[in-house]
């Protein structure tokens, strides 16, 4: 139990990457119109954020120094703003959409609606933030994140056809009215996901929040290779439901409900009830991660005081940052736009963010001067470049795809 | 002299042949004492490249992976070395220096050597 | 002295300025100001943002850059948010539980 308490970090961080309120969406439509066809993407993105939230972890562990003061670092002034202001902008729009998220989730539970909600739930963000130690927090909403695990039991319970299951796994191409130009828009926002930077600012922020030190390259280690897996196993769980459920029917997902409804369908009220808990539970927690995100990369890049390791007056303008992205997100979301079409846009800014991200990591994840000892090997250089190499054909072919296809139609 | 201003600046031989630009300055620590008891950092020469970059991405150094280590290199060209008392003229528009022929930065000892690295 | 070797630009610009004793972020490098006129040349400050940070004032440089600044306060803007705003927000002053 003690080991499980000392991951959840890395389970809430794998949670903002595959399970958040844009992710439970995408997955569950590429369930219902692709089957598991893209189930690879998956496993290849899990791999890719395993090793860069390794090597930036590992980095935090050696030097303290978290995702942004590198890319400030090894960039410079300009590129690195150039990096700033993409990735923020996708922590900003995810932001905006679990906020909307979480509100949805309470609409489901409650019939109420979410406009009401939400500010309701961008003030217990920030309240959060302000009282909540930070350990505590990653414990309480990374465990309760996994109670979507019940999407996996919704498959078995569904009793599938396995046989079929595995021959769309093993099948990785576009059938029905399908195109290879949605497929392969699809393959980039999920790999993009998979691979969203917050995950790595978040985690390494995370890592210097825990104060990890060179003896804590084990848990640094654990984090990662239990929390990603797991974030990946429940994105396919929901594909899985989906392509089982709606794929046959010729069902598109386009909202929460339905993502959602397997569950009841397999596993009656309780299960219902169970996945609420998860979907609010893994956006509330990819909530709590974009918005200290929002307030890591600004603050790290311009070198201000960040972190909840200090009291919040110690930390102004880092929790000012915080509060005026909530604000935001509040009136974004009073335009009544759909929280979870945000998301689909913040592809853009993430395709320009994902090749500034990790280069900077996997320079110095090999630089003596921080790693001392501990620098990359030759396997995860060759591996680390290979990843390289495929972000920056997402990044180069993400907006093109995204216009051809209207994202995704 | 800021080293943004430094940095970048077109560097010529004593014949008065272009050699590249300034990319970054060599400092050893081991200048007078100043008041906190600590040696100044010395200026002791510059890092020259062929091509305008102004970042070397710590590659002027041997660390790897050896594929990107390679490709900042063929941006790079050439990477030599111009030690101080080499410098015959210095401004912001130009560096001159005293002998015809530059030392491939790579030659230099010491560069090789963990212990000469700052670590912690 | 151990005789050091750094590179101005790869171990110093854009490094992380943080306060020696504290351990408190202080802000970025923004420049370095080098003295070549004397008789041996030397680092003479380093900058962030208007302030000039005397290089005697420099305790450590590693993977940051370690300050005991004397005479300098490089936290005004932190001081500004906090003072008008934050502060101001029942809790500021409390560790989080």
């Amino acid at each position: 139990m003690k080991k499980l308490l000392a991951v959840t970090l890395g389970i809430l961080t794998a949670i903002g990457g595959f399970v958040d309120i844009g992710d439970l969406v995408t997955n569950a439509l590429v369930g219902a119109r692709f089957g598991m066809r893209l189930a690879w993407v998956v496993v290849v993105g899990v791999i890719g954020i395993c090793l860069y939230a390794e090597m930036s972890g590992r980095v935090v562990a050696m030097s303290g120094r978290p995702v942004f003061d590198l890319i400030r670092e090894r960039l410079g002034r300009r590129t690195g703003l150039f990096a700033l202001i993409a990735s923020f902008l996708v922590t900003l729009l995810t932001l905006i959409a679990e906020i909307g998220g979480v509100a949805l989730a309470f609409e489901l539970a409650s019939g109420v609606n979410y406009l009401l909600w939400m500010p309701l739930a961008a003030i217990a963000v920030w309240l959060v933030i302000w009282r909540v130690k930070f350990s505590h927090l990653e414990k309480v909403f990374g465990l309760l994140g996994l109670l979507l695990i019940v999407f996996a039991v919704a498959l078995w319970k569904l009793g599938p056809n396995w046989g079929q299951l595995a021959h769309q796994v093993t099948h990785p191409v576009p059938t029905g009215h399908e195109t290879w130009l949605t497929y392969a828009y699809y393959a980039i926002a999920l790999f993009g996901a998979a691979m969203t930077p917050y995950e790595v600012f978040f985690f390494s922020s995370g890592g210097v929040e825990e104060k990890w030190s060179r003896n804590d390259l084990g848990t640094e280690r654990a984090n990662v290779y239990l929390g990603f897996p797991l974030g990946g196993l429940l994105s396919l769980a929901i594909a899985g439901c989906t392509a089982v459920l709606y794929l046959p029917a010729g069902i598109k997902v386009e909202t929460l409900g339905q993502v959602t409804l397997p569950t009841a369908v397999a596993l009656g009220k309780l299960g219902l009830a169970i996945v609420l808990v998860g979907v609010f539970a893994a956006t509330f927690g990819a909530a709590l991660e974009t918005a200290l995100s929002c307030g890591y990369t600004i603050a790290q890049y311009f070198g201000w005081q960040w972190g909840k390791f200090v009291r919040p007056r110690q930390a102004s303008r880092f929790h000012l940052i915080i509060v005026i992205c909530l604000a935001l997100s509040i009136l974004v979301l009073l335009t009544a736009v759909d929280p979870v079409k945000v998301t689909e846009y913040s592809v853009v800014f993430a395709a320009m963010a994902l090749p500034l991200t990790y280069l900077p990591i996997l320079i110095i994840a090999n630089d003596p001067d921080y790693m001392g000892e501990s620098t990359n090997g030759r396997v995860l250089n060759f591996l680390a470049l290979i990843y390289l190499g495929l972000l920056l054909l997402a990044s180069i072919a993400a907006i093109p795809l995204m216009i051809v296809t209207k994202a995704g139609q | 002299m800021r080293l943004s201003d430094l940095l970048g600046v077109r560097v010529v031989d004593a014949r008065g042949n272009n050699v590249g630009t300034v990319a970054d300055v060599r400092l050893v620590q081991d200048g007078p004492l100043q008041q906190s008891k600590q040696a100044a950092l010395r200026v002791d020469g510059l890092i020259v490249v062929e091509r305008r970059v102004t970042r070397l991405f710590g590659y002027e150094r041997h660390v790897g992976p050896a594929l990107l280590r390679r490709i900042v290199h063929s941006r790079l060209g050439a990477v030599r070395y111009l030690p101080w008392q080499d410098i015959e003229h210095l401004s912001p528009d130009l560096v001159r220096s005293r002998s015809t022929d530059l030392q491939p930065f790579e030659e230099l000892p010491t560069r090789l050597d963990p212990h000469q690295l700052p670590s912690h | 002295m151990t005789g050091k070797i750094l590179h101005a630009q790869l171990h110093l610009m854009d490094r992380q300025l943080i306060e020696y004793r504290s351990g408190a972020l202080l802000g970025k490098v923004d420049d370095v100001e080098l003295d070549l006129r004397s008789e041996i040349p030397v680092v003479a400050a380093l900058i962030s943002g208007h302030q000039r940070i005397p290089a005697a004032d420099i305790a450590e440089i590693d993977s940051a850059v370690k300050i005991t600044p004397y005479q300098l306060n490089l936290t005004k803007g932190d001081d500004w948010v906090e003072q008008h705003l934050i502060g101001k927000i029942p809790g500021a002053g409390n560790e989080t539980e």
